[in-house]
């Protein structure tokens, strides 16, 4: 074995620990020995300093502007915001439509596909434009609501909670729950800057995370909470009017989701899977 | 993509689902470096060496994620800033002045060193980064470069650490003559 093979085999670990030794001994006692070895020494280095460059050079291509935290944190305030718009459209609309005479049944459905659908549904938002949230939007605590807030006025605009207002911490803390959500934004960043949002004005809404509810929502205080990951659009309630009164749809990701008004309990958005109301329901879109 | 599977992806040596995590985390880690008296280049670079840590640690098989993989990049980027910070500190003038002959001999070795890598063609600058600084085992350079077998992964090693050798050797003794 040469030199240069002693060496190269010291480096790639395949000496046993007493030729290892050996070897560190008479690297000692030999100068043009010792030489070699930490000329390979420095090249092993050189090797790596430069895959590690390499490396290095590629993120550095990568462009940051618009992915990551950042597109999340907007996906997530654009969410929040037609979030905002399309419940107050809801909420407004509340008042004028009757209560459902049974709303306890929770696969509503069922019945309400064989009933005339007949759309209430405004277009009441038709300037309704998809929000272009900034980033410094995107990370606030609180956003104002729509400046079309009149009847509420300030006091519901202070209740209005984007989604980044649980996911700041995250930042400092990245034990939170914010790498639960990460993995949408990262294949589609910014998809709700698309989302239809169809109704008008003024209630509150969150969208929250949370580590027990994925895929929930709640109907509190004249407010719809979202929980889970509802980065991506776009979205819709829809209004129909049955024979029982007045039955909520979301509409996200191509399905329908029933909502039911009657309590405050969380719930989990369960699609409907009756074809000919899904029918309906997409006429009315 | 389930956090799982990208972890499982960086550690098969997929550069690609590096950069995904790259951008994924970009903002929260550069923020920590930048809420802490450095700089967003010098948050940048943080964040950068630490992700070519994990990199490191993720392929070489030995990594074990106990938590998600944002706390633990999260960590190695507190570690680093936090060394910056003290080397920051401790680095007087005098230590600066000491330092720098040391500092310009080792650079223009390197130097050296960079140019002969770069004169390789592509199939031995990447079998060589792979080995020394991946840690990627002889079957995976293989499988990763087309290989028939570990064993023409281990000679083409060999070849390609011999001629860079020779490289060196030839060019630090133009340089020693100059000199």
């Amino acid at each position: 074995m040469t030199n240069y093979e002693k060496i190269e085999a010291f480096f790639d670990g395949e000496l046993t620990e007493a030729e290892r030794e050996s070897l560190l001994r008479e690297i000692e006692s030999d100068p043009a020995l010792k030489q070699e070895f930490e000329l390979q020494k420095d090249i092993i280095e050189g090797i790596k300093a430069y895959r590690k460059e390499q490396l290095i050079a590629r993120l550095d291509k990568l462009d940051v502007a618009t992915s990551g935290q950042v597109s999340l944190l907007k996906a997530l305030g654009l969410a929040g915001l037609a979030g905002i718009l399309l419940v107050g459209g809801y909420i407004l609309l509340k008042p004028e439509v009757q209560e459902p005479a049974n709303n306890s049944n929770t696969n509503t459905e069922q019945p309400r596909a064989s009933e005339q659908v007949k759309d209430t549904y405004q277009e009441a938002t038709a300037d309704a434009q998809p929000v272009e949230a900034t980033e410094q939007e995107a990370e606030s605590k609180e956003v104002a609501a729509p400046t079309k807030a009149s009847s509420t006025g300030k006091e519901n605009q202070k209740k209005v909670s984007t989604p980044p207002a649980v996911a700041i911490p995250e930042f400092a803390e990245p034990d939170n729950e914010e790498p639960q959500v990460a993995d949408e934004a990262l294949e589609a960043p910014s998809p709700v800057a698309s989302a239809a949002v169809r109704l008008k004005e003024n209630t509150t809404v969150e969208v929250k995370f949370s580590k027990r509810y994925k895929f929930h929502y709640q109907v509190k205080d004249g407010g719809l909470i979202l929980y889970g990951k509802f980065d991506q659009g776009p979205f819709e309630v829809i209004e129909v009017k049955t024979s029982k009164g007045i039955a909520s749809y979301l509409y996200y990701h191509n399905n329908f989701y029933c909502l039911e008004t009657d309590s405050e309990e969380i719930k989990p958005l369960v699609a409907v899977t009756n074809p000919e109301l899904i029918k309906q329901l997409e006429k009315r879109r | 993509m389930t956090e799982q599977e990208l972890f499982a992806r960086i550690c098969r040596g997929d550069e690609e689902a590096l950069d995904l995590i790259y951008r994924k985390y970009y903002r929260m880690m550069v923020r920590m470096v930048v809420t802490n008296s450095g700089t967003e280049q010098e948050a940048k670079d943080i964040y950068q060496e630490a992700i070519v840590v994990f990199w490191q640690k993720a392929i070489s098989g030995n990594l074990v994620l106990t938590s998600k993989m944002s706390t633990y990049i999260y960590s190695i980027c507190q570690n680093l800033w936090r060394k910056e910070l003290d080397r920051k500190s401790r680095h007087t003038s005098e230590q600066k002045e000491t330092g720098e002959l040391v500092t310009k001999d080792k650079e223009e070795r390197a130097r050296i060193i960079r140019n002969c890598i770069e004169q390789l063609d592509e199939t031995c600058r990447k079998v060589l980064g792979y080995y020394y600084f991946d840690g990627m085992s002889m079957q995976e350079i293989a499988t990763r470069l087309g290989f028939a077998n570990t064993d023409t992964a281990k000679t083409k090693k060999y070849k390609c650490k011999k001629k860079l050798s020779e490289l060196v050797k030839t060019l630090y003794s133009e340089h020693d003559f100059l000199d």
